[in-house]
């Protein structure tokens, strides 16, 4: 962890992180206006004192939207990347340790869903379900996992011909023993890696989604759907669609920062 | 004569081929005849030291007999019974008589387990202590057996030096009270002064423990210190096996009386014959028709090309595969 603070860009990714998750937890601190009522006296007005980041076109404070925004942002990231975790780790986990034909049929079925464009699986699914915030956090946890499958199996393939593991089976241990106690703990660091490179890619998606108007539903804000109203006054107002691009850009960077400092860490090659 | 029914352990005729993909559009495999055809037997109380050099299957050969790998055929049979045939929990009772000491205890220790949970964990799977307290006590005891101190216990694998290491090995071999140990080069990646501590301890606890050792390593000075009788391999075949020393007194194949030349003696005024053997061991992929020792032998002649020689009985009780005798 200390040496974690002394990587540049893990450090710059984690305070980034860490900023965004105190903005979402104090929300109702910071704002200041209700996200969902609309000013008929202030619409469309650029930043100023009163108005951080302006208001939109029904006089609703950009600013104490998007503080409320992040929220989603988050809760959604966290739990699609857990689910696709999840998965990925199970039959990650599975397909390296029985190998054989069990391997060959995890591997083809994923060979089949990345041959698949996730996006618009998820577009055709979300039209199909409809939009909920639930639904979009599943269906892209759902289309997200193979990834982490991949990676899972390949520790598990080096790590189960590794002697300490050979040891504990000379000793009895049964398959769940070695999984979870012998093998499953080294492969960690590579999963942390994955998992946070998923979080800035699931924001990613639900920013995308709620864009085209088919993911979080207004009048819930989310950093998506404050870009889609920004568009439709792109040429009058700004501060609608700048603020936050701004901010799905630098949650994704945050994140990618932090599993590229996790990375050099967990490799050995690049310790100096 | 040579697997008389009061060995504690046999091996017949066992095999592993290992497939190389050679390329992607190629149907056709290529083996690696890691272990092609060894037979042998152990008997109680005995040590066999088993030699060769690296790439000729000895590792192989002691994976094969834990199980830890499956031979393509062959038997292996433990104290009587079969232990290939054996499955779920039946597997594991005649497992627990058969334990294993790697080579390196660098990677043979799990990096994240403490030293007394490395040490548990056997007991704890084959629930040999009532309570948690008890396993402690049984790998305290462990812990004396094999020389680490007490408070050992609560530090990871790092923290240890390379001697202390492999005793963490020895006292988890030890932990479920087996029958044999498979020690498949213990002592090769310590250096000289720990060697001889490790394999003073391996020799206490065989007779304190009454134990049966399969002795793997590529030192024929260690082998003719710790073992009764030694085989040599070669290539994936045992080419000769004796009592040790007959062995050291009077190498019978020429692969064995190369290995013996090859040993330095601490004396550099003594002058001796060398025997070289011309070449590089041939790959395992495809071994040499007949004798697979024939392409490097000063004595090859002709049958050693096409037919290759059976491990057959030679003087009293030792076994040898070659033409000359």
């Amino acid at each position: 962890m200390r040496k974690l603070l002394q990587n540049p860009q893990a450090l710059a990714g984690g305070i980034i992180i860490l900023f965004l998750a105190l903005v979402a937890l104090l929300a109702p601190y910071l704002s200041t206006h209700d996200p969902g009522e609309p000013n008929l006296w202030a619409i469309l007005l650029p930043p100023s004192s009163g108005h951080l980041l302006g208001t939109d076109d029904l006089g609703r404070d950009v600013f104490s939207r998007m503080v409320y925004g992040s929220r989603i942002s988050l809760l959604v990231g966290l739990i699609a990347v857990g689910i696709a975790s999840v998965i990925g780790i199970i039959l990650g986990s599975i397909s390296g340790f029985y190998g054989k034909y069990t391997d060959s049929i995890i591997m083809r079925f994923v060979d089949i869903m990345l041959c698949i464009p996730t996006f618009f699986l998820i577009l055709a699914v979300i039209a199909l379900i409809g939009p909920s915030i639930f639904n979009i956090m599943v269906v892209i946890g759902v289309t997200s996992w193979m990834g982490v499958t991949r990676l899972v199996r390949a520790e598990f393939l080096s790590l189960r011909e590794r002697e300490f593991v050979l040891a504990a089976r000379a000793a009895g241990a049964k398959n769940h023993r070695l999984i979870i106690r012998h093998i499953l703990p080294h492969a960690l660091n590579p999963i942390m890696v994955a998992f946070t490179l998923g979080l800035g890619g699931a924001i990613f998606i639900e920013s995308a989604l709620s864009f085209l108007g088919i993911g979080v539903q207004p009048p819930t804000p989310s950093w998506g759907n404050i870009l889609t109203e920004g568009k439709d006054n792109i040429d009058i107002a700004w501060w609608l669609s700048v603020f936050p691009g701004l901010a799905i850009l630098i949650t994704v960077l945050g994140f990618y920062l932090l599993a590229e400092g996790i990375r050099e860490l967990s490799n050995p090659r690049l310790k100096k | 004569m040579e697997h008389s029914s009061n060995n504690l352990l046999d091996v017949l005729n066992l095999k592993k081929y290992f497939p190389v993909q050679t390329t992607f559009f190629s149907g056709s495999r290529d083996l690696v005849h890691a272990v092609d055809g060894v037979s042998f037997g152990i008997q109680p109380g005995e040590t066999l030291g088993l030699v060769g050099e690296s790439g000729c299957g000895k590792s192989t050969l002691a994976r094969l007999i834990l199980r830890l790998i499956e031979p393509d055929s062959g038997e292996i049979r433990f104290a009587r019974e079969d232990f290939l045939g054996k499955r779920g929990e039946e597997l594991r009772r005649l497992r627990r008589k058969i334990q294993i000491v790697f080579q390196d205890p660098q990677s043979s220790l799990n990096p994240r387990m403490k030293a007394g949970e490395i040490i548990g964990e056997p007991i704890k799977i084959h629930s040999l202590a009532p309570s948690r307290a008890a396993r402690k006590e049984m790998v305290l005891d462990l812990f004396r057996q094999v020389g680490l101190p007490p408070d050992s216990y609560s530090r990871y694998p790092h923290e240890f030096s390379g001697g202390q290491r492999q005793r963490i090995g020895i006292a988890r071999a030890l932990a479920l009270n087996p029958e044999l140990i498979v020690a498949d080069e213990p002592v090769s990646s310590l250096d000289v002064s720990i060697q001889a501590q490790i394999l003073n301890l391996f020799s206490d606890l065989k007779t304190r423990k009454n134990l049966t050792y399969l002795f793997i390593s590529h030192d024929l000075r260690v082998l003719s210190w710790i073992s009764d009788r030694i085989a040599v391999m070669y290539l994936g075949e045992i080419v000769e096996i004796a009592s040790t020393p007959e062995l050291v007194k009077k190498p019978l194949h020429p692969y064995t009386q190369a290995l013996f030349a090859a040993v330095p003696i601490p004396d550099p005024s003594t002058r001796r014959e060398k025997i070289l053997v011309p070449g590089e061991p041939p790959s395992p992929i495809r071994p040499p028709s007949g004798c697979r020792f024939h392409p490097r032998c000063p004595y090859a002649f002709a049958p050693c090309k096409s037919t290759p020689p059976p491990l057959k009985p030679v003087e009293n009780n030792r076994l040898v595969a070659c033409y000359l005798y």
